[in-house]
């Protein structure tokens, strides 16, 4: 077994923990009664989602120190798994959204970075399909890198921006200890789950990679 | 010195050949013009009585205004230097990328305040903030042009940060102008955020109520001019 | 002296591969011509030894200088003529040579800029946009701008290519002062005459290799023209 199915064999395990933790284990809160368990993957989609854009402005800066395909490699598949994540995390907040604040979306400092953070990287996979073979690496690691930078800024603009209209939301919350544990069961398993599909995803690029050379070299033997 | 003299012949250059053609700043004053109307009109069924929402309403109208103006700006600047090979025919001579991005913020950068400058008031007069403002700003109003002006100037200088870089970027591929757009405004929004804040609270009370907001712009400007002067070697030279 | 050193210069865009370790040395007062059809990667050549675009692998030197780490060094000592004029088409000859030779650094630039325009015989037309200009007035603007700063390098792209007679001849004979005066010059031309009118030594780009490098005294230009032909001809069987 290679070291990708590894870890594919071991994000699903934690998945199905995690969904036993999460309907079994927790006790169930009560305002928002089983809505609230949507809480558990929302949030950790998140954080995954920073932290792929995060890994996609570290391998950005050292593609434009080193230089190696491989780390341009990274960050493109950092960039559009942590899109797929971004996905998830705006279709389970509008719903927590629903019935916690009675409103399908909500101004929250975290859930807006996170959501400027996306279209950001949704302009970096539309820039380089757009550009040429060339200069394409290049190009995208400088907004990789610029893209995070901008980070830090949103988040304390949109914090004083909706100016404490709902203080202490999500993010102040003291969980209990049996809601705790599902939570990090759950944030671990997704962890496990991007790290699966960055290995994945990397191999599959590498091997279009390695296409791209067979053939040529047939085209240009025959 | 010599760096500040190369810069300066640059921005000397830049700028001759953005009002070398007078049309230029001729339509995008008419286009800057054209969107406030376009805004008033929209707004114009919902159009609020009290100052406090009316200066909301002129301050979004405005940055929304110098945001798109300033695309286009951009765009325009940089399909200048990507015609007949003029950026490569710049490298040549040895300059340094630094140089040239840093000269290629001012230039916009003072494109752009001048139009600020001349749009403004017609701006706030259409949008009728002018005439409902308490006496005692409307006895300093020119002071108060003079503020807003300044908030504006450092905000513009941010997106030019910002925008330059990308431009430089998105230059090099064919659907420039939506791209451009498409990249660009998700970094825009701290400065459209922070600046109509400022702009709302010198429209309703003449002051900035606190550092926080012009903070945050003078912040976002430093952060994006210091990073992008150092990656705009590799937009330039690969 | 070694004006020009390139060694195993290899240049892939994504998996096609334009330029196959390829050497070229010359010195100064050389005149190299380089004979290739259309596609054989003359442009992508001539672009590497410009430093505008970095090869894949390989060494290059001018006069001495590592052009690849120090690039920006190794620029001033290089003029090009490619396909397009590399400068300002909104501005007059006047100004963009004045523009250019400022960033150079150039001492006496006024006297300067007057010598060069008159040399191509575009003083009654120095403060007209270049973008007015006929084709054969563009290539001696193109000229002048290349030798501005007199580099002691010169890299002229199908410097042929669109001209009528007398602008063949003009650019000949600018080529051959040139030479003269102790500067190196490459060129590269699909038009075999001019080629060997003009050049010291040749040299032919099949396959995105160099191939042979003949003297002027060891061959004719009957001889050359037929080996030309047949390596094109096999080349294209292959």
């Amino acid at each position: 077994m290679t070291r990708t199915q590894l870890i594919g064999l071991l994000s699903t395990i934690f998945l199905f923990v995690a969904i036993y933790f999460i309907f079994s284990f927790a006790e169930i809160e009560m305002t928002m009664l089983e809505v609230q368990k949507i809480f558990y993957f929302h949030i950790s989609a998140a954080i995954t989602v920073f932290l792929a854009f995060g890994v996609t402005c570290i391998f950005s800066i050292l593609y434009l120190i080193k230089r190696g395909d491989t780390y341009d490699t990274i960050a493109l598949v950092s960039t559009e798994i942590g899109i797929v994540f971004g996905v998830v995390v705006f279709t389970t907040g509008p719903i927590w959204a629903r019935f916690a604040w009675n409103t399908w979306w909500n101004w929250e400092p975290r859930l807006t970075s996170a959501l400027i953070l996306w279209l950001t990287y949704i302009g970096y996979l539309i820039l380089r399909s757009a550009l040429a073979e060339e200069k394409k690496r290049i190009y995208s690691a400088v907004l990789g890198i610029i893209g995070f930078l901008n980070v830090p800024i949103v988040y304390f603009s949109v914090e004083l921006w909706q100016g404490g209209l709902h203080p202490g939301t999500a993010t102040k919350m003291n969980l209990p200890a049996t809601m705790q544990t599902a939570w990090l069961i759950s944030w671990l398993a997704l962890t496990l789950l991007y790290l699966f599909l960055l290995m994945f995803r990397y191999r599959a690029e590498q091997m279009k990679l390695e296409l791209g050379t067979i053939q040529y070299r047939q085209m240009n033997e025959s | 010195m010599g760096v500040f003299r190369q810069i300066g012949w640059l921005i000397h250059k830049d700028l001759a050949l953005q009002f070398r053609t007078k049309e230029m700043l001729a339509l995008i004053i008419v286009f800057s013009v054209v969107v406030v109307l376009i805004f008033c009109f929209a707004f114009g069924p919902i159009f609020p009585e009290k100052l406090e929402e009316r200066g909301k309403l002129a301050a979004s109208v405005l940055w929304g205004t110098f945001l798109f103006a300033g695309i286009i700006t951009l765009n325009r600047s940089f399909d200048i230097e990507r015609a007949n090979g003029a950026l490569h025919g710049l490298r040549l001579t040895g300059v340094d990328a630094s140089y040239f991005y840093l000269s290629k913020v001012v230039s916009i950068f003072v494109f752009l305040i001048l139009l600020e400058v001349i749009v403004t008031p017609i701006a706030l007069q259409f949008l009728d903030v002018l005439t409902i403002l308490p006496v005692a700003l409307q006895k300093e109003l020119p002071w108060l042009l003079l503020k807003l002006i300044g908030v504006l100037a450092i905000g513009t200088l941010g997106f030019c940060a910002v925008g330059v870089i990308v431009s430089g970027i998105s230059t090099n591929t064919d659907g420039t102008e939506s791209l451009l757009s498409v990249i660009l405004l998700p970094l825009t929004f701290p400065v459209i955020m922070a600046g109509a804040k400022c702009t709302v609270s010198l429209l309703t009370t003449g002051g900035l109520e606190g550092n926080f907001w012009i903070s945050i712009l003078i912040v976002y400007g430093l952060i994006f001019l210091a990073s992008s002067s150092l990656l705009f070697e590799f937009v330039v030279e690969g | 002296m070694m004006l020009l050193q390139a060694s195993q210069i290899t240049k892939r865009f994504g998996n096609r591969i334009v330029l196959n370790g390829l050497d070229l040395n010359l010195r100064s007062g050389e005149v190299v011509t380089i004979f290739g059809p259309n596609g054989a990667g003359k442009t992508t050549l001539i672009q590497i030894l410009s430093t505008l675009i970095k090869p894949t692998s390989g060494t290059l030197q001018i006069g001495g200088i590592d052009a690849l780490a120090e690039a920006l060094r190794a620029r001033p000592s290089l003029g090009l003529v490619g396909h397009e004029p590399l400068a300002y088409l909104d501005l007059s000859p006047y100004e963009n040579l004045k523009f250019f030779g400022r960033l150079y650094g150039l001492d006496g630039l006024e006297q300067r800029i007057a010598d060069l325009l008159d040399e191509v015989q575009l003083i009654p037309y120095a403060h007209e946009p270049v973008k007015l200009f006929s084709r054969g007035m563009i290539q001696r603007f193109m000229i002048a701008k290349a030798l501005i700063h007199d580099p002691m390098l010169l890299l002229f792209d199908e410097p042929f290519s669109g001209l009528d007679l007398a602008a063949k001849q003009f650019v000949l004979k600018r080529i051959d002062r040139e030479r003269a005066r102790g500067k190196g010059i490459v060129l590269t031309t699909h038009d075999t005459e001019l080629g060997y009118h003009i050049g010291s030594r040749f040299h032919f780009l099949l396959d995105g290799q160099i191939e042979r490098g003949a003297e002027k005294e060891d061959i004719g230009l009957e001889a050359l023209a037929r080996e030309y032909e047949d390596r094109l001809n096999r080349c294209q069987q292959r």
